[in-house]
């Protein structure tokens, strides 16, 4: 293959893009496809109808079983698109022979369910190896985009069934209702003629989807050679020396083309590269292996010699001398974490001592996620029963005591020291609303501050109200209760409470709500 | 029955609580707890606005409208919606006397003072806008002829949460002409125990046993309550709240068609007559708060999210009731 002559760009693709690049090929050259494809069909049909007539199943049967055949006249075409040659069906039918000549019974028989089936098919058909050559070709070749040709081939098996599932749904919605036909019913109960339409859109669907599917296998072939044989650098470099003077040319020719590209084979095609074969030892001088025993001297030698291997290090580890007056429980408790070891013996085998102390490692982290594990769930415990258990309890660390409830500052420091002398003191001064304000907001900030009572600032009086049930004691609740009503009167009322009430709430206030006074 | 307070009298409001609460002691003879239904579909029958009430069946809801007829002497029709009821079933239609000649307006069942339409999600929507209608208008066009619905009238409809098989749901804008959604619940063991116990107690038979209630006012008390109910105090701050409540539900994640302001004014509508049943001349934050979820949780439409999430109105009302600040007054 020269680069320069192809019939398209070659460039380092992705898998989606080679697949791309290869129905670009089809939809380029879509023509001679179908004609050598109608072709084929043709042929086929002529061969089955004298014997399957009565039997269309197994005409469709056959059909799809030959479809590697009918594959080769799709490759065929697209494998001159490739050069920029559009391939007639006289084309075709003059390489008829060279076509079909290698690998077409490998392909109808045993590597007919191959997953890469369209990936592989250029291998024989267009390089023409077969039996080792061609397993040692396809495991290069698939060896970074197999997952792509699974891809592609369940792919092309799940869009052959939606079309053909497509088919027969259009044709069952289209059948009137109450039709004697049912096309789920059974191919047996069908009339013949009802069987070779139906056979017909099998064929049809899968014409449709097979050439994409051989299209898709061959971009994605195109792509690895590209990877493979550097076609986008050869077809970078050959513009460069269009451009350059002979000299150069020469000098890039030797230097790198001649580095890159393999020798061509006698027939034109690339060499296959012995890519499984053992590597080639880098110092022939070394010859083969020494016996064990002259090594292990040898090493031996270096490791005493070499000043490389006489290197020391001092390393500090936390450790416990025990001193014998600790009590009992703390020595077996030290000694759990800080007991020292007996050195290992020297052991033949530095696998086995390395997974000896990963064990040992293992083991130590266990016992320690062991005990740690049930000492935290001992402190959990504590923790979630502490109403219980009498231990102080904080508020939740999420929550904050509002600055104001139900539009009120309940702040501690915005309420004077002496709450119900400074409301008479409103009171009297003719402000009796603020005066029953600053009682009810004093009220919310001892239940607030000093009750622990979690109050959002979506309360109302009566969500307050509610609350305080839970924290205060019965006289005081009452006072509460009454305090909330009195307030709500003058809130949303306007309805003043008589100086008897409100001298009632001020003497009780002290005693309910205790702090301040 | 009670002599009418004149509206100068103080003690008005003394009398209402009292009525109301006799009329909620009256209706428990028949039906056994739930208080809060109750408390509401009175709320929503002194607002003077028609309820919606959702509940599996058997919970009891037609022995609540029907004890409701009773305790104030009013007119009690029922009709239970099935897919082929037409417009006519319910409103009425013109039938030709043979003997005089002439065609006689034959009034349907909607003229009544409480109507009991028994899962209205079954009939088809023109049957259902028919109704509807007359809920909004309280009035029927008949022949050519407008014919007022005579006050009180108040639907109760009901329909059912599970067996949505071959049912119309309610559109948004109709829902929204129903003032309260009333959601009914399976009652505790307590009150399942007594239920049962009273149901089954020389009884022969299913049938719903209201004799037990006593009628306890006319038609004119009842829209005494109702005025009563309509000139309780709201502050400003109180309006202010209900319509915050109300206009969060249009900004709030996961809603995407909030209450619009018939939402607002349901909700202050209910808001007075809940506080006129709690005795009190004035509303308070609480009453909102406590009003919120009936009112609003059928005029909010959830957005594909949070229907997934599965998150009800409900909780989302109690979302929003979380968040917005009380008022002050």
């Amino acid at each position: 293959m020269k680069p320069g002559t192809m019939g398209f760009v070659p460039r380092a693709r992705t898998a989606m893009e080679a697949v791309d690049l290869g129905l670009g090929l089809l939809q380029a050259h879509w023509r001679p496809v179908a004609g050598v494809w109608g072709l084929q069909v043709l042929f086929l049909l002529g061969l089955f109808l004298p014997f399957l007539f009565r039997t269309p199943l197994w005409c469709l049967l056959g059909y799809w079983w030959l479809k590697p055949w009918l594959d080769r006249g799709v490759l065929f075409v697209l494998s001159r698109a490739v050069f920029g040659q559009s391939a007639s069906v006289w084309d075709f039918l003059r390489e008829w022979r060279a076509v079909h000549r290698r690998g077409l019974a490998a392909g109808l028989l045993w590597r007919r369910l191959s997953p890469l089936r369209s990936y592989v098919l250029p291998i024989f058909q267009l390089e023409g190896l077969h039996g080792a050559g061609y397993r040692q070709r396809a495991r290069v070749l698939t060896r970074q985009s197999a997952g792509a040709g699974f891809l592609l081939t369940c792919s092309g098996w799940l869009f052959t069934l939606m079309t053909l599932v497509g088919f027969l749904a259009l044709l069952q919605g289209m059948m009137p209702p109450g039709s004697r036909v049912e096309l789920w019913s059974g191919f047996d109960t069908m009339t013949l003629g009802f069987q070779w339409f139906l056979t017909a859109v099998g064929i049809l669907a899968l014409t449709l989807t097979e050439p994409l599917f051989v299209a898709g296998g061959f971009g994605l072939y195109l792509n690895r050679r590209t990877h493979l044989e550097g076609w986008d650098l050869e077809l970078a470099f050959r513009r460069l020396a269009a451009r350059l003077s002979l000299v150069v040319l020469l000098l890039l020719g030797a230097r790198s083309l001649g580095a890159q590209e393999p020798p061509p084979a006698p027939d034109g095609e690339p060499v296959v590269q012995a890519e499984g074969a053992p590597p080639t030892p880098k110092h022939p001088a070394e010859g083969p292996l020494r016996p064990q025993e002259e090594a292990h001297q040898r090493a031996q030698r270096i490791l005493k010699e070499d000043p490389a291997f006489r290197h020391t290090e001092e390393i500090r580890v936390l450790s416990y001398e025990p001193t014998g007056r600790e009590p009992h429980w703390l020595r077996s408790f030290l000694d759990f974490f800080f007991a020292k070891k007996e050195p290992a013996k020297p052991s033949g085998s530095r696998n086995l001592d390395f997974l000896k102390g990963l064990w040992d490692l293992i083991a130590l982290v266990g016992k320690v996620m062991l005990v740690g594990g049930l000492l935290a769930f001992v402190l959990w415990l504590i923790y979630r029963f502490r109403h219980r258990l009498g231990l102080p309890v904080a508020r939740e660390p999420d929550w904050e005591a509002p600055a104001a409830v139900a539009g009120l500052d309940i702040r501690p420091e915005s309420l004077p020291p002496d709450v119900p002398a400074a409301a008479r003191h409103l009171f009297v001064r003719g402000e009796p609303r603020a005066a029953l304000a600053l009682l009810y907001r004093a009220a919310l900030a001892e239940l607030v501050h000093r009750k622990g009572m979690e109050i959002p600032a979506s309360a109302t009086e009566g969500d307050c109200l509610r609350a305080a049930g839970d924290h205060l004691d019965p006289g005081p609740a009452a006072i509460f209760k009454t305090l909330t009503l009195t307030w709500q009167r003058l809130a949303y009322k306007d309805d003043l409470p008589t100086r008897e009430a409100f001298e009632g709430l001020c003497e009780a206030w002290p005693a309910a709500f205790g702090g301040r006074s | 029955m009670t002599n009418l307070p004149t509206p100068s009298d103080p003690s008005r409001i003394q009398w209402a609580a009292e009525q109301a609460e006799a009329l909620r002691t009256e209706i428990h003879r028949a039906l056994v707890g739930q208080e809060a239904v109750v408390g509401q579909v009175l709320a929503a029958f002194l607002a003077g606005g028609h309820v919606l009430l959702e509940g599996v069946p058997g919970l009891g809801k037609t022995l609540l409208v029907r004890a409701l007829a009773t305790t104030f002497q009013g007119a009690f029709a029922r009709i239970q919606f099935t897919p082929d009821l037409m417009p006519s079933d319910v409103m009425g239609h013109a039938v030709w006397d043979m003997k005089s000649e002439q065609f006689h307006l034959r009034k349907g069942p909607v003229f009544t003072n409480l109507l009991l339409a028994d899962e209205v999600n079954r009939a088809p929507a023109k049957t259902q806008a028919a109704l509807l209608e007359v809920m909004q208008e309280q009035q029927v066009s008949l022949e050519g002829r407008t014919l007022p619905v005579e006050a009180p009238f108040m639907v109760l409809a009901t329909q059912n949460p599970i067996e949505q098989e071959g049912t119309y749901p309610l559109p948004e804008a109709q829902l929204d002409r129903f003032l309260l959604k009333v959601q009914m619940g399976y009652p505790d063991a307590s009150e399942e125990a007594a239920m049962v116990r009273q149901v089954t107690t020389d009884t022969i038979g299913d049938a719903l046993r209201v004799e037990g209630v006593r009628p306890l006012m006319a038609a004119p008390e009842v829209l005494e309550l109702q005025r009563l109910a309509a000139s309780v105090r709201v502050d400003d701050a109180v309006l202010d709240y209900a319509v915050r409540v109300v206009r969060a539900t249009r900004q709030w994640p996961g809603i995407a068609i909030g209450a619009g302001p018939r939402g607002a004014i349901a909700l202050v509508r209910v808001v007075r007559a809940h506080a006129l049943l709690e005795g009190r001349d004035f509303a308070t934050p609480d009453d909102v708060k406590s009003l919120a979820l009936p009112a609003l949780r059928h005029r909010l439409q959830r957005s594909p999210e949070t229907e997934i999430e599965g998150l009800g109105s409900d909780d989302l009302l109690q979302a929003i009731l979380a968040k917005v600040p009380a008022p002050r007054a």
